[in-house]
C-alpha cells in the first residue's frame, strides 16, 4: 500500500512534465494526450488529466484554440506557448538530474 | 417499460434511463464538490463533460439508443471517481450540496377554507387537524383564532406551482421530484 502511494504520487508529478513533453512535439487535442498518456501508463483514469490541463492554462504554459472537429462540435486544440516551453526545459534539467542523482544513490 | 430522461452534455442530446441519470447526476455532483475549491471548476467540468459525451457518441452512434446505466457505470469507470483522480492523495470530505428547507405555504390540495392549517402542518410536520382544533376552540376565545387565521390567510401565500409545492412538503426541488409529483398527480 505504501508503494503504491508513492508511486501514485511520483506519477502525478511527472505526468505534468509528460503532457508538456507531448504537446511539445506539436498540438494535440485532449482526446490524443489520453490516448498517449494512457498507452505510456500515465494516466489510469481519463478525469486527471482535465485538471491538469486546466491549471498549466491557467499558468500560461499552453493555450488552446477551439478546432472544428470531423464528427461532433468543435473541440479544444492544445499547444505549447513560449513560457511553456521554457518551463519544459527547465523540468527536463530537473528531470535528468534527479535521475543521474537516484542512480548514484541506488548503485 | 422505463422511464427516460433527456440531458445535454456539451450542446448535445442525450436521452438516459432513471436510474442512469440518477448515476450520471450524482457523479456530475461528486466531481462538483471534489472542484469546488479548484479555480478552473467550470472549465474542468465541461471538459469532463464533453469527454462522457464523446463516450457516449462511441458507444451509442445510432440515433434513438436509449442509454443505460450500464454504460453509465462504464463511463465513469474510464473517467474516474473523485478518489480515482485524487489517486493516494487527499479527498477533501465532500459537504452535502444543499439542505432542503421547508417553506410556509397554503396547501391548496387539502383545505378546508384557506389551506392555512394543512399548510401548517406540512411547514411542522405535524396533522393538520391539530391546528384545526386549535383555530376552532380560540374562535370562542373572543375571537382572536378568527383574526390570526384571516391574517394568514392574506399573509401566507398558496402552493399553487410544483416547486411551491415541493419547498412546501422540504423537498429538494429536482428534477426527479418534480417528476414524482406529476406522477402522483395522475
Amino acid at each position: 500500500m505504501e508503494v503504491e502511494n508513492a508511486k501514485a504520487q511520483m506519477r502525478k508529478g511527472i505526468l505534468e512534465l509528460c503532457i508538456l513533453s507531448v504537446l511539445s512535439k506539436g498540438d494535440a487535442y485532449a482526446n490524443d494526450l489520453i490516448t498517449k498518456l494512457k498507452e505510456a501508463k500515465m494516466i489510469v483514469v481519463e478525469g486527471t488529466l482535465y485538471p491538469l490541463l486546466t491549471r498549466q492554462k491557467n499558468l500560461g504554459l499552453l493555450s488552446y484554440r477551439w478546432e472544428e472537429s470531423p464528427q461532433g462540435p468543435p473541440r479544444k486544440y492544445y499547444s505549447l506557448t513560449d513560457k511553456g516551453r521554457t518551463y519544459l526545459n527547465e523540468l527536463h534539467r530537473s528531470w535528468d538530474e534527479l535521475v543521474e542523482t537516484v542512480n548514484t544513490l541506488r548503485n | 417499460m422505463k422511464k427516460t430522461l433527456t440531458v445535454s452534455l456539451n450542446g448535445r442530446s442525450y436521452e438516459l434511463e432513471e436510474d442512469a441519470f440518477k448515476m450520471l447526476d450524482e457523479y456530475l455532483k461528486q466531481l462538483e464538490s471534489y472542484f469546488a475549491e479548484d479555480a478552473g471548476k467550470q472549465e474542468i467540468l465541461s471538459d469532463i463533460e464533453s469527454r462522457i459525451a464523446d463516450h457516449f457518441d462511441e458507444s451509442s452512434r445510432v440515433r434513438g439508443v436509449v442509454i443505460g446505466a450500464d454504460e453509465v457505470r462504464r463511463v465513469i469507470e474510464i473517467m474516474g471517481t473523485p478518489s480515482d483522480i485524487a489517486d493516494g492523495e487527499k479527498v477533501p470530505k465532500a459537504e452535502k450540496p444543499h439542505r432542503s428547507y421547508r417553506k410556509l405555504y397554503r396547501n391548496m390540495d387539502d383545505k378546508v377554507l384557506g389551506g392555512v392549517c394543512s399548510g401548517m402542518g406540512c411547514y411542522w410536520n405535524v396533522e393538520p387537524l391539530l391546528f384545526r382544533i386549535i383555530f376552532i376552540i380560540s374562535i370562542f376565545w373572543g375571537g382572536l383564532g378568527l383574526l390570526v387565521y384571516a391574517i394568514l390567510w392574506i399573509a401566507v401565500p398558496p402552493a399553487l406551482t410544483t416547486t411551491q409545492k415541493l419547498e412546501m412538503r422540504g423537498e429538494e426541488v429536482t428534477a426527479e421530484n418534480i417528476g414524482k409529483s406529476f406522477e402522483n398527480k395522475k
